[in-house]
């Protein structure tokens, strides 16, 4: 075991503010990044809603893409 | 239309070669096709989500309590879990962007322009976190956040191809021109990954070799190593998982006019009125 205590822990050897600095933005970032996505697929979803709900006279013609 | 074909002149149409081969090329690139891409990758996320929080998590048990302290960079080298795995990603998401980027663009496949367009964000968001951990490491191990060095300033520029290459394919309106314009500056652009790669090699860096390459043995304590695989497969993961994931909302916006997205956006669809 590295760290006799919390204190010791948090403090890594006096570079606690760089260590602490570089693991907190990668989280920071992460989480960020996930947020971003999640926002990103809603968009998405609405996207697609409105721009079948508005042009719902060209429903009726089979769509130009190919089925999967 | 009225033409008519003598009966006996040709076998029929699904035992002639060509044919039988043409289904088996539908059937084999029906996997690339956007919607079966959506639905897989679906699957994909959420292991590649919980592989990430596991070995996350077991790497930064082992980095922070079972690997020693260095004998020279005391407690500051721990910044190593998170900053070689950053740094490793941001190259191989580079190089994987530039790939698919390339292949959209050769063979015209949607899926591949569509998945070049997911990587570039999260490339670019590990290049700015290596950058970034690598200048809180190198404050109190070289006295200063940041050095015009190979290493760095080369890492830096793939964080410029990164944003140049998101910004061409979001400046043209049409999505295939915008898929030509990105790859082009990303094939361009994979030269700069090798000269990161070597770059500690070549020119007289402040920046340390590689800890771990393929030719030698790695030059840390075994515990050392093993937190920091941890972490690469943890980080690696969670990239794959916000790739793929980026991948869907792009694919449902670059897809809306086929009838399974608007199936899965819940509108309804004039094509199946039957069956809804």
């Amino acid at each position: 075991m590295n760290w006799h205590s919390w204190q010791d822990f948090l403090a890594m050897g006096g570079y606690g503010l760089y260590v602490w600095g570089s693991f907190g933005i990668v989280l920071l970032a992460l989480v960020l990044e996930w947020w971003a996505i999640a926002r990103q697929t809603r968009a998405a979803l609405a996207e697609v809603r409105l721009a079948r709900t508005s042009h719902l006279s060209h429903l009726s013609h089979p769509s130009q893409e190919t089925p999967t | 239309m009225n033409v008519a074909h003598p009966p006996s002149m040709s076998p029929p149409l699904s035992s002639q070669p060509g044919v039988r081969r043409r289904r088996w090329q539908q059937r084999w690139l029906s996997l690339a096709s956007p919607g079966q891409a959506h639905a897989l990758v679906g699957r994909i996320v959420p292991w590649a989500l919980a592989v990430a929080l596991l070995a996350t998590l077991a790497g930064l048990y082992v980095g922070f309590f079972v690997a020693p302290t260095d004998h020279q960079q005391g407690e500051a080298y721990r910044i190593i879990f998170v900053h070689v795995p950053a740094a490793w990603l941001s190259m191989v998401i580079y190089v994987a962007m530039a790939f698919w980027a390339a292949m959209g663009w050769v063979l015209n496949t949607r899926a591949s322009a569509m998945l070049a367009r997911a990587l570039a964000p999260t490339g670019a968001l590990f290049t700015f976190l290596a950058l970034w951990t690598g200048a809180l490491w190198g404050k109190p191990t070289w006295g200063a956040w940041w050095v015009w060095d190979a290493r760095l300033t080369s890492e830096l520029i793939l964080l410029f191809l990164y944003i140049g290459v998101m910004a061409l394919q979001s400046a043209i309106d049409d999505p295939r021109r915008g898929d030509q314009a990105g790859a082009l500056l990303a094939v361009v652009g994979v030269v700069n990954v090798p000269i990161i790669y070597f770059s500690v090699k070549w020119w007289n860096t402040l920046h340390q070799g590689a800890s771990v390459s393929l030719q030698s043995a790695p030059t840390m304590a075994s515990s050392m190593l093993t937190g920091m695989l941890l972490c690469t497969v943890g980080l690696w993961a969670y990239a794959l998982a916000a790739v793929l994931q980026r991948l869907r909302a792009i694919v449902l916006v670059r897809e809306q006019h086929a009838d399974w997205v608007a199936e899965l956006a819940g509108v309804p669809n004039a094509n199946q009125g039957a069956r809804a």
